[in-house]
């Protein structure tokens, strides 16, 4: 039983623009996550709960995961010793750990903390979206793309140009004073082993079996040489496909309605308990339908893409009509 | 510009095995995508007959044949309304109390049998003790 009298230590975490307020029979756990306690709280989305009692008991290190959902409720292990029980329609996550998961922060940043907020983000109005996300000219730039179309790789190619990194992956979507907010996890790039091809420096770094059992390089991203920020407000949207033909880039408009079914599917499907959650997801997907929309088109390799979007921000500084 | 996500969660798993039956004095609605367990729960069940239940209870079961064979550890977690059971790690069942449901998946090496014998009674006594269940609709 988790009896909240017993969570005596109470912490404010700020995870993707949602407030999460943690509690824990140990300080260790506020220890791990001192990263990540919250000094201003006052943009934040509507809050939800996390309450995580450590089984002083147990030494499990974390295990395979496991994902099941059903309704309103969503529950991941990490072996026998350590699971999560998620509540979207109590906005709600309790969660018993073994003592050594409390100071794992690999766990807690890469895989946990990213979970907590892929989950529960539709029940306080952060809605996950499967895009990169960079900022340049002080405006955000989100790049959408089926897992292997390249994300990643033109990420940090893009960072390694001036661009400032975001995210590689997923990227966290809020609405703050009426405009779209898009927030990263610091989470490392990952890179498939052939990203070796364009970034020779990583042959200094091991590959490591990333969560979905992929191999592949995850570094943060400043190692790579980026310049990583927290959040940015989008303005442009872009459609990432990779083509087999020459070493050419090319971009073409997307129109709102096209932008907001694509990412309506790509989104997951929520239960029709929770409709509330899905109507507010739609309201800002919407949002984000609405920005400058494009399908971006390359081949060869990425510094094709990095200088077919140099040129592309480069006309708009000018004031050349996108 | 083609997309789709695949049900990773299994949360819309269709169950349609469906019985009505009553343990004790609780009527509870059952659906499973696995016959045995509605063949077990039926064999478990002590209808009262014509007695009115005290109560109501939802129920969806879900027979995962991709869930991890590991363990047999029974862990229990339990916050305010709800009350999760986990065997090893693939085999999870929760009660929520407010919505009177239980939800849940089994791993293949849980029987039916085990289900309906062991981990049910453990719900079914949790929803027994919680403060106030709702009474059933006439």
């Amino acid at each position: 039983m988790i009896d909240d009298a017993a969570l005596n230590c109470r912490y404010e975490l700020h995870l993707a623009g949602a407030l999460c307020r943690l509690l824990t029979n140990s300080p260790a756990v506020g220890e791990t996550l001192r990263a990540w306690q919250a000094t201003d709280t006052y943009s934040l989305s509507p809050a939800f709960d996390m309450r995580v009692r450590v089984n002083h008991g147990a030494s499990a290190s974390v295990g395979r995961p496991h994902f099941r959902g059903m309704r309103h409720l969503v529950i991941a292990s990490f072996g026998e010793a350590n699971i999560f029980v998620f509540d979207l329609l109590r906005r709600n996550v309790s969660a018993v750990i073994s003592e050594t998961v409390v100071s794992d922060s690999k766990f807690w940043d890469r895989i946990l903390l990213p979970i907590v907020v892929g989950v529960l983000g539709p029940a306080v109005g952060v809605v996950p979206v499967h895009s990169a996300c960079l900022q340049i000219d002080g405006g955000g730039i989100l790049i959408a793309g089926a897992s292997g179309a390249g994300k990643s790789t033109l990420s940090v190619a893009l960072a390694q140009q001036g661009f400032h990194f975001v995210s590689d992956d997923w990227t966290y979507l809020t609405v703050a004073r009426g405009e779209l907010v898009a927030h990263g996890m610091s989470s490392p790039a990952k890179l498939l082993p052939d990203a070796v091809n364009y970034f020779p420096g990583l042959t200094q770094f091991p590959l490591c079996l990333a969560l979905n059992h992929e191999l592949a390089y995850e570094l943060p991203a400043e190692k790579l040489g980026a310049e990583v920020k927290l959040s940015c407000e989008p303005r442009w949207f872009f459609f990432l496909e990779r083509t087999a033909t020459e070493e050419r880039c090319q971009l073409l408009p997307v129109s709102a309605d096209e932008a907001q079914l694509y990412v309506e599917r790509s989104v997951e499907r929520l239960p029709t308990e929770l409709e509330l959650m899905i109507q507010a997801r739609t309201a800002i997907i919407s949002q984000l339908s609405r920005l400058s929309c494009w399908k971006l088109s390359y081949g060869g390799p990425p510094s094709v893409a990095v200088r077919g979007l140099q040129h592309f921000f480069t006309g708009l500084r000018q004031g050349v009509p996108a | 510009m083609e997309t789709n996500v695949p049900d990773l969660l299994q949360r819309f798993a269709t169950a349609p095995h469906r019985a009505q039956v009553v343990i004790g004095t609780i009527e509870i609605a059952v659906q499973s995508n696995d016959p045995d367990v509605i063949a077990a729960i039926q064999r478990a069940c002590v209808s009262g007959g014509s007695e009115r239940y005290s109560t109501f209870l939802a129920m969806k079961v879900i027979r995962d044949r991709s869930a991890p064979h590991d363990g047999s550890n029974l862990t229990v977690l339990s916050v305010g309304p709800l009350t999760t059971l986990l065997v090893g790690t693939g085999s999870v069942l929760t009660l929520d109390c407010e919505r009177c449901e239980i939800l849940g998946f089994l791993a293949p090496p849980v029987s039916a049998d085990r289900f309906v014998n062991e981990l049910l009674p453990l719900l079914l006594d949790r929803w027994q003790r919680s403060e106030s269940p709702p009474l059933a609709s006439e």
